[in-house]
């Protein structure tokens, strides 16, 4: 706090918040508890006898704590908040509302199947349509996030081809790719090397069709790209990548530019993930939670990771074992996925409908673009290596070529 | 946390190790139960006398998620096909500690 210092610290209604460390006392609680009933130990010894170390606050105190530091931040319930794609979408209160309705909330994931069909149905109906989003054949819902999403598929990607006896050793990433890409080919075991652009902000597919060859596992491409531009010759480069016995990893984060218009399974992409988060509304700001399922070729759908939700007799079943998933990368994380972010989604999507999805990504498209217009008497190009939102100004770009060193996105 | 502090978070603790002491020594009682687990927090195992997963799903029909079966965990492990895994917290009292009992009795009956 700047000016001159106060008895208190507080600057008129500018409270100076203490760490809750430094409030409080001793044997204060918030909330009241049983006596616990009078029983002989079975801690084995194990007791703690020190102190924890917690302080003791009243509730008023704990309310006005947390109350006072929300009001030093910063978001969209205060103001225009152009982040990134994660945070940048409309995060209906609907849809806050569902994810926290008891029968969803309340579960335990390791609950018998027979008590959890809605849950299950929740799963498999976005399943679906994420399935009729890309045009592709199977949807791995357990990964967590994006990163974990790129992993399950470039994992799937590894294991098929090891499948057929096909050990590869290379994964080539353009420099308009992911940061998280070259990483992730890295902690499969990829050797990565980089494609440069083509001086467009687009990937060199002179270079790219010159590298392939049988030591290429795979290609993960971001489209649109990290510069905001939509890669044209995607087919072309697909069908290149196939023709060299190499699969096509699409990094799905930019989604929402495109959803509705294209359906990534016909540019011939083998995997994509989904940010969840990003392109189906969930509050992302300072790391909230994510997800990331993948959508996978026929070729790729053997290997999903577990568990599987599937149709039986009694009506839905998660298989999480047995012969029919022995191709499965087995678990990518505990349980069934971002459960309380799949709601989330899917009452996003089913509130807009098909026709609605669409409108979001024209609608978002043509807003960047407002703003990058407003921005081009603010924003000249000696300056533009400042780092930029993300999707506003990428997805902006998709339609003003801007090239690749010249606006990065803030991660 | 915060609104626990330090005197409630440690009763907090308390009453979780008390009630599932209290759970597992009244389940360990009822015949065809047999409390594997010595010394614990909240969690322990028992072995029933009929495959865990089927004693779920019928205390399933009685408003009742009994616990986790060990075979589920470990479905490689056939040898674990009796056992259950049950935790008690704060959020069940001695009312449902005494249902659980007396449901797991008419079924093991």
């Amino acid at each position: 706090m700047s000016g001159v210092g106060t008895i208190t610290g507080n600057r008129a209604l500018d409270i100076a918040e203490p760490l809750i460390f430094e409030q409080g006392a001793v044997g204060r609680s918030g909330v009241d508890l049983p006596v616990p009933p009078d029983v002989a130990s079975r801690l084995g010894g194990l007791e703690r006898n020190g102190a924890i170390g917690l302080p003791g606050l009243s509730e008023p105190q704990v309310v006005r704590h947390y109350t006072r530091l929300s009001r030093n931040n910063y978001g969209i319930d205060t103001g225009f908040y152009p982040l990134g794609s994660c945070t940048m979408k409309h995060n209906p209160r609907m849809n806050e509302r569902l994810a926290r309705l008891p029968g969803f909330a309340d579960l335990h994931p390791l609950q018998p199947a027979s008590t959890i069909q809605g849950a299950l149905q929740v799963i498999d109906t976005l399943a679906l349509w994420l399935k009729t989003l890309t045009g592709m054949s199977a949807i791995a819902m357990a990964p967590a996030a994006g990163a974990q999403g790129e992993l399950c598929g470039m994992m799937a990607i590894r294991a098929y081809l090891e499948a057929r006896g096909d050990v590869r050793k290379v994964v080539l990433v353009p420099d308009s790719a992911h940061g998280t890409n070259p990483a992730t080919a890295a902690a499969c075991g990829y050797a990565v090397e980089n494609v440069r652009d083509a001086g467009d902000g687009r990937i060199d597919r002179v270079a790219l069709e010159a590298r392939l060859g049988d030591d290429v596992a795979a290609i993960m491409l971001t489209n649109p790209n990290t510069c905001g531009l939509f890669e044209r010759d995607i087919v072309e480069i697909a069908a290149a990548v196939h023709a060299g016995g190499a699969l096509f990893y699409c990094d799905g984060a930019n989604l929402n530019a495109i959803m509705g218009r294209v359906r990534p399974g016909d540019l011939g992409i083998d995997a994509m993930h989904f940010n969840l988060h990003k392109t189906f509304s969930t509050p992302h700001g300072g790391g909230g939670p994510g997800a990331g399922p993948v959508a996978l070729s026929a070729e790729l759908a053997p290997f999903a990771p577990l568990p599987w939700v599937v149709s039986g007799k009694d009506g839905l079943a998660l298989v999480e074992a047995g012969e029919e998933v022995i191709h499965s990368l087995g678990r990518l994380r505990a349980f069934h996925g971002q459960f309380a972010v799949f709601v989330r989604a899917l009452a996003y999507m089913m509130s807009h409908g098909g026709s609605g999805l669409r409108q979001v990504s024209e609608d978002a498209v043509l807003n960047a673009n407002y703003i990058l217009a407003g921005l081009a008497d603010v924003l000249p190009r000696p300056f533009l290596d400042l780092a930029c939102t993300k999707c506003c100004l990428t997805i902006a770009c998709l339609l003003l070529a801007v090239s690749p060193p010249l606006i990065s996105p803030r991660p | 946390m915060a609104l626990l502090g330090e005197a409630n978070f440690r009763c907090l603790a308390a009453l979780n190790h008390a009630l599932a002491v209290l759970a597992a020594e009244r389940l360990d009682d009822i015949a065809g139960v047999t409390l594997l687990t010595g010394a614990f927090f909240n969690e322990f195992a028992l072995c029933l006398a009929r495959p865990a997963a089927e004693v779920v799903e019928k205390l399933v029909q009685k408003g009742i998620l009994a616990g986790v079966p060990a075979a589920r965990l470990f479905p490689e492990r056939e040898d674990l096909d009796k056992i259950l895994l049950v935790t008690v917290t704060e959020m069940n009292d001695e009312g449902d500690i005494e249902r659980l009992c007396d449901a797991l009795e008419r079924v093991l009956a």
